[in-house]
């Protein structure tokens, strides 16, 4: 794989960065421009869940167990135990990692609905923890003063700076996950997805790769918990519920399955979605659940199978013949 | 001592015997067929011979070493690598890709070292397209590196599917039906192929129903019936041993 | 076994209630059971169906047919109510189904999944707006009234009679159900789909609207669910989570066939309220979904499945 020529995927995703470095300044409602941020974070979440969920396939409900433990983990060690912020954000990067070790084992012979109800089931069993372990969770009162992060002298402190901290951390990740998406890792982690069978014949150790996206969906889980606490400075039980698991999964599945630049514009756009349609006061999230079925009924291949017939089309509207296809 | 030496192995699905008590050597450097009339265990035995499926009860060992109980994988990494049936390339991977997977199992860079694209990863990644297009263009397909795999006419993703399974560098080679649906030329040139894969130095197993291409190609040749070995030995002896061809009578398929 | 003995009674007590509750599961585990069964696919929005039949009846039907009929918990206002539920979930279960199901039949089942999470979310919000968030309270055919009587001389034993009746309607729906599956036409029918859709499309079985109706039938029976547990746990939107449990039900017992899903949903329900007691009254929730997980991990099939070939 030449890394000289960008494909059409790339060029896309760093677009998509660039949108939304200046999308920031161009709102000037403060509320709307926390919801930016927040989408931010719901996208290094949703690019974890990439590995599980568009590259081998699997239906992982658990996210919002991983994304709990990673905030508790952060605000935990940086409250209580006196870390300071960045190793307190790869602390829950590894502890967040090693549950996604724990839970890809046990998921392996599984698949399907099996595989659905097991992260359901362990998800669930994670937010009772977070519940009810008051004495290190502080259970229903949650963690309080958490701090913004710091890098050397400078402090994130103001939500400008932390939006563009967040977006460059954004990109750091997403360009680690196209690293491996480019290497032998991504194509043998589609073969899996592809013919499980067909791919131990041709030696890959299925097992390995399977829990390896589990772990690497536990580290960027970790991070995005950690920098969600951040953001909030307040965590408690109350969100990392069922309900926010399946929207994640959702966001994934309208942004376009086995696509970053999908995950990325999947997140944001819905994380925005019951914002544009709190006009609609109550009826709001009943019309974002219709819409999403809507979404998947008509245009399955989501956002990003969208654009990419846009640009075709535009494309040879123009005359020109814009290499969009191709299997990277 | 033989390649693979297959001792006593049973098959048994709940009440049916696939495989009965079969034994068989394949040496090196030979090019070794099964045969027999359909439902006769051929696909089964490729199947307990990769890993697939654990034999009842017998032995198989490879390379002097007992295999029994490892994945499919680990054999892979021994030397043994499998074609199937009915065609199983990986769709949304491309010609080329498809046949980079299969070197996987031969390198060694770990995932950090392939996020930050090392100097060794990038050496790595070099020598692997050496070889992916060395087993693409051995079968012929270097051309078509960049389509779809599934793009290809039906006898040419047979013939990815052999590139594949050589792109994991392997001792034994097991065919598993290769010839099927191809047309008499194609079957022609598969059968030159397999003779190249052997001068290579790469021993092989095939299963096929073709009985021109088994009787020109191979060194040995078994023959199995409900399970059972019933002969075993030149393509030359076997064709006019009388178990043979009772066991194929009413076959179409035994015509020289 | 002086210990024991002094237990017994509150075991018994327990196990009551536990059955009850069970019978709910395995009710909405029969749901799920039959929409596998037809069309290979689990609905993940079966535990809004519950909440949804709740609300209809208790937000709905009881104060319509109290204003009809009087107030009072009469046995004539319950059956109506009952009856209008039932067929207020036979509708929410075909729109759903035509929706949510038939333009994705030939997709991924993943997909079709992901279809009945989003058909979740709809159900969750659209309740609130039309039944509010403030949970609600009905009294049912009994109320909160509730009987004793001596066991065997050890102690007393206090049991609702809701959950008596519970029991009671589960076990007599049940050997309806079975005359129905056994002796009509179109019960016979939805089993030969069951089966195996081709054949029964073959033998000349309206195959698209006998799924309709099993869909139809498993809200039936997620409605019905509903209204039993109404009188016992508060209509709200966190009755959802009986979803979850019956899962659970419907793995244990295993997938294919009723007795699993009874079964299933009555060592659910007991094992849910006994781990209350026993063990702690806020976890019980997370000791149940530890077995799920324990049985998808060692014993996929459930008690009565037949052995899962890693399909989906």
């Amino acid at each position: 794989m030449s890394m000289r020529t960008l494909s059409f995927k790339d060029k896309t995703l760093i677009g998509i960065i660039v949108v939304l470095a200046a999308l920031y300044p161009v709102i000037t409602n403060s509320y709307m421009k926390f919801v930016l941020i927040t989408g931010v974070v719901n996208a290094i979440l949703v690019v974890g869940m990439h590995f599980i969920f568009g590259l081998t396939g699997q239906l992982h409900l658990a996210m919002s167990a991983f994304w709990g433990v990673g905030s508790y983990a952060f605000a935990l060690s940086i409250t209580k135990m006196g870390w300071p912020f960045w190793p307190a954000v790869g602390f829950a990067a590894v502890l967040v990692g090693l549950l996604g070790l724990l839970l890809g084992f046990p998921t392996l012979r599984l698949k399907g609905f099996y595989l659905a109800i097991t992260t359901i089931g362990f998800g669930e069993i994670v937010r009772l923890i977070l519940l009810n372990w008051s004495p290190v969770t502080g259970g229903v009162f949650g963690i309080a003063g958490i701090p913004r992060p710091t890098i050397g002298p400078l402090r994130f402190g103001s939500n400008t700076s932390f939006y563009y901290l967040i977006l460059v951390m954004l990109g750091l990740l997403t360009l680690a996950a196209r690293m491996i998406e480019h290497s032998k890792y991504g194509a043998a982690l589609r073969a899996v997805h592809d013919d499980e069978l067909a791919a131990e014949a041709v030696g890959l150790n299925t097992t390995m790769l399977k829990v390896l996206a589990f772990v690497l969906c536990g580290i960027y889980a970790g991070i995005g918990g950690a920098m969600y606490a951040s953001l909030m400075q307040y965590i408690s039980p109350e969100v990392y519920t069922l309900e926010r698991s399946q929207m994640l999964a959702m966001m994934l599945v309208i942004g376009g399955m086995g696509s970053l630049p999908g995950a990325i514009m999947g997140s944001v756009l819905l994380t925005f979605l019951p914002e544009v349609l709190r006009f609609l006061q109550q009826w709001y999230l009943a019309v974002y659940g219709a819409i999403v079925i809507v979404i998947i009924v008509y245009r399955p291949t989501g956002l990003w199978g969208a654009w990419e017939m846009l640009v075709q089309r535009l494309s040879a509207a123009f005359g020109r013949r814009g290499n969009t296809h191709g299997t990277a | 001592m033989a390649l693979l030496e297959v001792k006593n192995v049973t098959m048994q699905f709940g009440g049916l015997t696939a495989i009965d008590n079969l034994s068989t050597q394949v040496e090196k450097g030979e090019i070794h067929a099964v045969i027999g009339p359909n439902g006769a265990g051929k696909t089964t035995l490729i199947n307990v011979l990769t890993g697939i499926y654990p034999a009842t009860s017998g032995e198989v060992h490879f390379d002097g070493v007992r295999i029994d109980g490892l994945r499919p994988y680990d054999r892979v990494k021994l030397g043994m690598a499998r074609t199937f049936q009915n065609l199983r390339v990986f769709p949304s991977l491309s010609v080329r890709e498809n046949v980079t997977v299969a070197q996987f199992c031969r390198t060694t860079s770990n995932v950090v070292s392939n996020v930050f694209r090392t100097s060794a990863v990038r050496r790595e990644e070099a020598k692997v397209r050496e070889r992916v297009d060395e087993a693409l263009e051995f079968v012929g397909l270097l051309d078509k590196a960049d389509w779809r795999s599934k793009s290809l006419p039906y006898g040419q993703q047979r013939l990815l599917e052999i590139a594949r399974a050589l792109a994991t560098e392997p001792k034994l080679l097991l065919l598993d039906e290769p010839g099927a649906g191809m047309t008499p030329q194609e079957t022609q040139e598969l059968g030159v192929l397999i003779r190249r894969i052997r001068d290579r130095g790469i021993t092989v197993l095939l299963v096929d129903h073709k009985m021109r291409l088994i009787m020109t190609v191979s060194d040995v040749v078994t023959v199995v019936n409900f399970g059972k070995k019933i002969a075993e030995d030149t393509p030359e002896v076997v064709q006019k041993d009388p178990e043979v061809i009772r066991a194929y009578l009413g076959e179409r398929g035994l015509r020289t | 076994m002086g210990f024991l003995a002094d237990q017994l009674p509150i075991i018994v007590q327990q196990l009551i209630a536990g059955l009850a509750y069970g019978c709910i599961y395995g009710l909405v585990a029969l749901g799920y059971n039959f929409i596998w069964n037809a069309v290979g696919i689990v609905n993940l929005a079966q535990g809004d169906f519950v909440m949804i039949g709740a609300y209809l009846y208790a937000g709905s039907f009881v104060p319509a047919v109290a204003s009809w009929f009087g107030a009072g918990a009469s046995p004539s206002g319950f059956w109506t109510a009952l009856l209008l539920t039932g067929v207020g979930m036979a509708a929410v279960g075909m729109v759903s189904q035509r929706i949510v199901y038939y333009p994705l039949k030939d997709s991924h089942p993943r997909t079709i999944m992901i279809s009945t999470m989003a058909l979740s979310i709809f159900l969750k919000n659209f309740s609130i707006v039309a039944w509010g968030t403030y949970p609600i309270a009905t009294s049912g055919l009994f109320g909160q009234k509730w009987f004793r009587f001596d066991l065997f001389g050890l102690g007393s034993v206090t049991v609702l009679y809701q959950y008596v009746f519970i029991l009671v309607f589960t076990a007599l729906l049940l050997a309806v159900q079975s005359a129905f599956f056994n002796r009509t036409r179109l019960g016979r029918s939805m089993r030969a789909v069951a089966q195996d859709q081709l054949a029964a499309r073959l033998m000349g079985i309206n195959t698209p609207l006998v799924i309709a109706i099993t869909f139809a039938y498993a809200s039936i029976l997620a409605g019905i669910a509903g209204v039993l547990l109404a009188p016992i746990f508060l209509v709200s939107q966190a009755m959802g989570s009986v979803g979850l449990k019956a899962y659970t039900a419907s793995i244990v017992g295993g997938f294919g066939n009723v007795i699993g899903a009874v079964v299933g949903g009555l060592v659910v329900g007991s094992i849910e309220v006994l781990s209350a007691s026993y063990v702690s009254s806020v976890y019980k929730d997370a000791i149940v979904f530890a077995v799920l997980i324990a049985f998808l991990l060692l014993r996929p099939q459930g008690l009565f499945g037949k052995k899962v070939i890693g399909s989906l």
